[in-house]
């Protein structure tokens, strides 16, 4: 699901059975997946989960279940499998609330929930799967720290500090108007996984206006007020975030209406 | 509907309905302009030209355009938003920022980004001085003049009820 948690897993008499691992990868590997399996029967359900307060409130979350077998098979093993061998991205909750990153590359070869097939050695779901036993780590294991000399997927990355060569507007920049430049953010040093740009602005040879209208214009509709606008970029807009955990219901009727 | 943020729009005031969080800025961006100078010449002010601004230092009679957002990912030099949950959140992302020569950065990713993470690389890569995150989620948006739609970073069907837009002087 998708959503902080407000669960304190392995507190003794109430919830020593409940392991919370989070994982944030490039592909925002929330599945939305509930798994449930008592007395040999699995019940695999898929759900929109986005449980955030605005959408308890405001939207409709909605659940069906899986029900042919191969099916079910599949989302078990190679969605829920593969983020559950995770050892690169993968964080431990512990019952004081404290989160711990997995030591990257413990429990054998580095895994990561965000890795494609054939991408890279080792980190697709299908080989993943394939030597999940080998790598010595059982979906739902409590991870443990790297054994000393154990290799590092994700060694501390010293990035070049790129600012100034960058910034000089020599390659990547591309020049949309006198004093408006954008570049992929991935050529400044920027996360890749991000897809992200960045635009450069002169504030001598360009200004920044602030619009607002509560009707909710499109982007469409804004270049067409605006037809001489260079660029546009949405702003805050939505109510800011508050902590989830232990606000009543009412709070959050109260506050998002 | 209120915003969740103030802002100055075209000279108006217009009052957001939270964004009381602590670490809020205001970007301002274009100061109101001078009253006509009097018969008492004075020292010429100082040009206020776009910058980040707590909110116990904006004042909203001095700028035309401004808005108010958070949080704050940079701040003098250093990479902020350093909490949990929001901070934490992966999600598509928008966010303005400045260098130490004034010059002004957008950023948006098409993505899921960080925000703790994009704010480390504003500050220690790209050498921001402030930066202030704007939205994030489906309304993450940036398009550029001339630009096909479907080249734009974010959806093109999802409503933007504030935008900062920019032109040329």
């Amino acid at each position: 699901m998708r959503g902080i948690c407000c669960l304190r897993p392995g507190v003794p008499g109430i919830s020593e059975r409940i392991r919370v691992i989070s994982i944030v990868d490039r592909f925002l590997e929330h599945a939305r997946i509930w798994f449930f399996e008592a007395g040999g029967k699995r019940d695999i359900w898929l759900s929109s989960a986005d449980w955030m307060p605005r959408n308890f409130i405001r939207r409709v979350e909605v659940a069906f279940p899986v029900e042919d077998a191969s099916l079910k098979d599949r989302i078990a093993d190679e969605v829920l499998g593969t983020q559950l061998l995770d050892n690169v991205k993968a964080r431990f909750l512990h019952a004081d609330g404290r989160y711990e990153r997995i030591q990257p590359g413990s429990y054998g070869t580095p895994a990561t929930a965000g890795a494609q097939p054939g991408e890279a050695a080792g980190a697709g779901p299908a080989r993943h799967l394939s030597r999940g036993a080998a790598a010595g780590r059982r979906p739902g294991d409590v991870p443990g720290r790297a054994a000393p000399g154990a290799p590092e997927a994700e060694a501390p990355v010293i990035k070049p500090l790129v600012a100034l060569a960058a910034l000089s507007l020599t390659a990547p920049w591309r020049r949309v108007a006198p004093g408006v430049d954008t570049a992929p953010a991935a050529e400044l040093g920027g996360d890749a996984a991000w897809a992200a740009r960045v635009v450069l602005i002169d504030p001598a040879k360009a200004r920044f206006l602030v619009r607002y209208d509560p009707s909710r214009p499109t982007i469409g509709e804004w270049r067409r007020r605006y037809p001489s606008a260079l660029v546009i970029v949405t702003a805050r807009s939505t109510r800011g975030t508050a902590p989830t955990c232990g606000r009543p219901a009412s709070w959050w009727r109260t506050a998002s209406g | 509907m209120r915003p969740t943020c103030e802002l100055v729009a075209d000279g108006k005031r217009v009052k957001g309905a939270g964004c009381q969080r602590q670490d809020a800025l205001y970007f301002a961006s274009v100061a109101r302009e001078e009253p006509a100078a009097g018969p008492v010449s004075r020292e010429p002010r100082q040009p206020r030209v776009p910058r980040f601004l707590a909110p116990a230092d904006f004042r909203p009679e001095e700028w035309n355009e401004a808005m108010k957002s958070f949080p704050a990912l940079v701040r003098a030099g250093a990479a902020g938003c350093a909490g949990p949950h929001y901070c934490a959140e992966s999600s598509r992302t928008a966010a303005v920022a400045q260098l130490k020569d004034g010059k002004v950065l957008l950023f948006a990713s098409q993505w899921p980004a960080v925000r703790r993470e994009v704010a480390r690389w504003l500050a220690e890569q790209v050498g921001a001085v402030d930066a202030l995150n704007l939205d994030g989620g489906p309304e993450a948006t940036l398009a550029l003049k001339d630009e096909a739609a479907e080249d734009s970073i974010g959806g093109l069907g999802v409503g933007l009820p504030i935008v900062l837009i920019v032109t040329a002087r």
